[in-house]
């Protein structure tokens, strides 16, 4: 092998399981904890393991949680009659580094992609429309691709004649894109320029 | 040896790679399937972004290197993303059923230029008709099955030599024989669904809209035309996206 000591193989294994790093960066990462002090490893140990014991999905939402339901369903200055529909965690996150839409989210947990076998059944799109009693705006921000509108598509005809608007952001985005990479101007416009379906 | 490869495109699959680039499966005119690798196809500003997307026809201009599995993807011209699919859910989920039956049901870089038709002719019908576009999924599975060397005998019995009037499939030679050579065959085909059969191989792509069959024609040659597929093609009783045509098809 490589002469190290098989506990020091072992956290570089680990850390290059990680995305973006490699075997050189998980080695160099594992020399540093090496130096780190004793209580700075503990620290850290206490903090990963308390990420997997404390933190879940959103019963109401499903974006990531802290308890029963996140920060954003359990802040009463937001205004639930506003719900926008999302695909992933990672796009509630984008929305609100933005920092304008003061309503509340509903994460998917993906989008219908039938070439890979997901179908409306394996979204949270039931637990969606028993959400929309009380709701008055529901904002789509699937992402813009067949998949994307598609599920966008099957939405509004599930909950059609329910009393809301219905929106979709709008075309900003070009055809295809991933939200994670718009930059933010290009967001808010899309969010104020959002169309009827 | 690296050389340049340009051909007409339809867009199998698309494979996130990287969190900039994509692998691209494509079945290309010229070339048969072609999987490439797109480089910065993720990016927002890239200028292939949102193109490389099922199942949009497009010109494609890559190099080719003997003996690689995954080529380079050089430009790309956006030829028809049959737009008006994305409006419905019925008719996007045939044109995703479509894609993935010719994906499976191909499996080298071989120039099948009939077949590149058949799938192109396919979606710009499921893309502008007003008609009953079940049609056009009954007629690419159709003539899917017989440019792969698999056409249905639609007039007389493979065994017996005489007229079918009404057909059985034999589910272990994969024949369609008449009722008589196989009395205990579960999957039948009547008087009204071979004849609807034999519109379908007769009748031009573009003349579908005159074909009316009844509803419980559509529903026999619906099940005999995958049958016969999931018989004859490797693969094919794998489909992923026939759950979700079965779910929204009207
Ligand atoms: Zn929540
Ligand atoms: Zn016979």
């Amino acid at each position: 092998m490589n002469g190290l000591p098989p506990s020091l193989n072992r956290i570089v294994t680990e850390l290059s399981r990680f995305p973006g790093i490699g075997k050189k960066t998980a080695q160099r990462l594992a020399f540093h904890l090496l130096d780190t002090s004793r209580e700075s490893v503990e620290e850290l140990a206490e903090a990963l393991l308390s990420l997997k014991a404390n933190v879940r999905e959103c019963r109401r939402c499903h974006h990531i949680a802290e308890g029963e339901l996140c920060a954003i369903c359990s802040d009463t200055r937001r205004d639930s009659a506003t719900i926008c529909v999302v695909e992933r965690v990672l796009d509630v996150l984008i929305f609100e580094r933005m920092g304008e839409y003061k309503g509340l989210y509903h994460v998917l947990g993906g989008v219908i992609s039938p070439l890979d076998g997901i179908t409306p059944d394996d979204l949270h799109i039931s637990d969606l429309i028993e959400r929309l009693a009380d709701v008055k705006e529901m904002i789509i921000a699937t992402h813009p691709s067949m998949e994307g509108d598609t599920t966008a598509l099957f939405i509004a005809q599930q909950v059609q004649g329910l009393p809301l608007k219905i929106t979709r952001l709008a075309r900003g985005i070009p055809m295809g894109t991933n939200l994670e990479f718009t930059n933010e101007a290009t967001l808010a416009s899309a969010f104020t320029a959002r169309v009827d379906l | 040896m690296s050389a340049p490869h340009t051909s007409q495109a339809v867009v199998l699959r698309t494979i996130e790679y990287s969190d900039t680039s994509l692998i691209v499966r494509l079945f290309t005119e010229t070339y048969g399937k072609v999987t490439v690798m797109a480089r910065g196809a993720r990016r927002p500003k890239h200028a292939l972004h949102g193109v490389l997307s099922v199942p949009h026809r497009l010109a494609v201009d890559y190099r080719h290197k003997d003996g690689r599995d995954i080529q380079t993807l050089v430009g790309v011209e956006l030829a028809d993303s049959y737009a008006a699919l994305a409006g419905d859910l019925a008719r996007s989920a045939a044109a995703w059923l479509l894609v993935e039956m010719l994906d499976r049901a191909v499996q080298v870089a071989d120039p099948l230029p009939l077949l590149f038709r058949l799938i192109t002719a396919s979606l710009e019908q499921l893309n502008t008709t007003s008609g009953d576009f079940t049609t056009v999924v009954h007629f690419y599975q159709l003539h899917l099955a017989r440019q792969l060397g698999y056409a249905p005998q639609l007039e007389k019995c493979p065994r017996c030599g005489r007229q079918v009037q009404t057909a059985v499939l034999d589910h272990l030679g994969g024949d369609l024989v008449c009722v008589r050579c196989l009395p205990s065959g579960s999957l039948r085909l009547g008087r009204a669904a071979l004849s609807y059969l034999r519109d379908l191989a007769a009748t031009h792509i573009s003349e579908l809209d005159s074909l009316h069959p009844a509803s419980g024609v559509r529903r026999e040659v619906d099940q005999f035309l995958l049958k016969y597929l999931f018989i004859h093609v490797d693969g094919m009783d794998k489909l992923r996206s026939l759950k979700f045509w079965r779910q929204v098809r009207k």
